[in-house]
């Protein structure tokens, strides 16, 4: 008995303990990139697979009416420049307290990455932190760290990986308004307008406020054969903001589907093209 | 003539008739939401002891309203890393008149047990401050309150001066160290000043209010007509 009890502790005292599970915040990232291994000058992306569970959602980079935008932070080693992260056409959706802008499903975060021209290190190392909100009936905090090493070579660039989803999860990032056929954005007396040719019918847009810009009142579409012009009132508020001027962002949307295309619209707002 | 006198008798009539039956112009609505420079929405409701509070009896106090959930990652939070607890010190020190209030527009539970766990909480956090239960949501919707935390700042002349974040921090980086925009627009009514800004989007949890629904842009634009 007396054996099978220091047995028994021995076995119990030798394994640690199943790791106590860690809250996933409901939803799974991975991290990725798309070459083979970096080689100096080169231009490429690390991705960021953030997949919420089933029945849940994870928010955009800008939220909408409530929730917590999707965050990413990275640390990259010394050299290497890291832009600002490209997410994927949002979905809407629609609750008591207004609309909300988010996925979901898989979405892939596209973060460009520039590497020095000169490499010294076989490998290189980048953290990638992602902080997100995922709601259902509750909402849940979700926070991930992870590390991406990529092999270096110190004198030819990598190949980028033949990865038909990588393709496909590109072509769900935004493109550039001038990328749509006779594009125009205006911002003047407190509204933007944009214009353009689509054969499309169902045109929106998404406004990332911001301090100072606020989107209030709804969007106006006039469209003429292919020919659309969207109206978007917004209120500027240069003291809210201690600014002169604003780079007002947000996301134009043709088609109600999530592979539909849409377009960055970035446009500088000042006081004086602002007041009539 | 009589007949005359009969005909014209039904043509009045009628006429009176088609009056009588046209709708009367409604009153202009009164403006039913909280707008930044107006008069605060009054309401009335009752808190966790069953106490009944009127904003109207806060009268001349700045009053600060904090939508609440207390299974909300980010109040829990807020509460949890201090910075809750610290702003209400903060206010204190002001030696100024403020009310702080909790309003809980959850629905996502039965009303009794929002009420247990939010109680619960506060309690865990010796907050002697009133949670009002609006489970029907009207006082949240009456505000435009979006996501817990979101927060009011009400001045002594009863004027809705901020709504919107508590802070910039929505990751608690700084945790009770955050400087929360409640505490500058209370100091900045105290000096005299104009609160600004007057909105910081605020962020957090949606308000349970009821669940909601997806779409993907159909029918957010309008289409008035032609091109000009």
């Amino acid at each position: 008995m007396s054996l099978a009890l220091v047995s028994f502790l021995l076995v119990f005292l030798t394994n640690p303990p199943p790791p106590t599970q860690i809250h996933s915040g409901q939803a799974i990232v991975e991290v990725r990139t798309d070459i083979g291994w970096v080689g100096p000058g080169q231009a490429f992306n690390l991705i960021v697979l953030l997949t919420p569970e089933e029945g849940w959602h994870v928010y955009w980079k800008y939220s909408g009416a409530s929730g917590t935008p999707t965050e990413i932070e990275v640390n990259a080693p010394e050299g290497f420049t890291v832009g600002k992260p490209m997410f994927p056409r949002p979905s809407l959706f629609k609750g008591k307290e207004g609309t909300t802008y988010g996925y979901d499903k898989q979405c892939a975060i596209f973060i460009p990455v520039m590497s020095p021209k000169i490499i010294q290190t076989d490998e290189v190392v980048f953290e990638v932190n992602t902080y997100w909100l995922a709601c259902k009936k509750i909402c849940v905090i979700g926070e991930q760290e992870q590390v991406v090493k990529i092999k270096t070579n110190k004198t030819i660039q990598g190949p980028l990986h033949r990865d038909m989803r990588l393709k496909r999860w590109k072509n769900l990032l935004p493109k550039e308004l001038s990328e749509l056929s006779k594009a125009t954005q205006l911002v003047s007396n407190n509204k933007i307008e944009i214009t353009g040719t689509t054969s499309e019918t169902t045109i929106s847009f998404i406004g990332v406020e911001q301090r100072g810009v606020r989107f209030l009142g709804t969007n106006q579409l006039r469209l003429e054969k292919d020919q659309f012009v969207l109206t978007i009132p917004i209120e500027l508020d240069y003291a809210a903001a201690s600014a002169d001027s604003f780079t007002i962002e947000g996301l134009l949307l043709l088609g109600g589907n999530e592979s539909d295309p849409c377009y960055v619209v970035q446009v500088v707002a000042k006081p004086d093209t602002t007041k009539k | 003539m009589q007949s005359i006198l009969k005909s014209l008798l039904i043509v009045f009539s009628s006429l009176f008739l088609v009056a009588a039956a046209q709708p009367k112009p409604e009153p202009a609505p009164e403006k039913l939401t909280a707008e930044i420079g107006e008069p605060a929405p009054a309401f009335t409701l009752k808190s966790q002891n069953g106490k009944t509070h009127a904003l109207s009896d806060y009268e001349g106090k700045i009053v600060i309203l904090e939508w609440f959930n207390d299974s909300c990652p980010y109040c829990m939070k807020a509460w949890g890393f201090g910075v809750i607890p610290k702003l209400l010190e903060d206010l204190e020190d002001t030696k100024t008149e403020v009310v702080y209030i909790a309003i809980n527009s959850t629905a996502n539970r039965p009303e009794k047990d929002i009420l247990k766990s939010g109680t619960k909480f506060l309690a865990e956090f010796d907050a002697d401050i009133p949670m009002l239960m609006d489970y029907d949501g009207e006082v949240g919707h009456l505000y435009d309150a979006k996501t817990t935390p979101h927060l009011f700042v009400i001045d002594t002349e009863g004027v809705l001066v901020y709504q919107g974040a508590l802070s910039d921090d929505r990751r608690f980086k700084k945790r009770k160290d955050a400087e929360t925009h409640v505490l500058r627009a209370v100091n900045q009514i105290i000096a005299g000043e104009k609160v600004v800004p007057s909105y910081v989007k605020p962020w957090g949890c949606a308000v349970k209010y009821s669940s909601g629904t997806k779409d993907n842009g159909i029918n957010r634009g309008r289409n008035p007509g032609p091109l000009l």
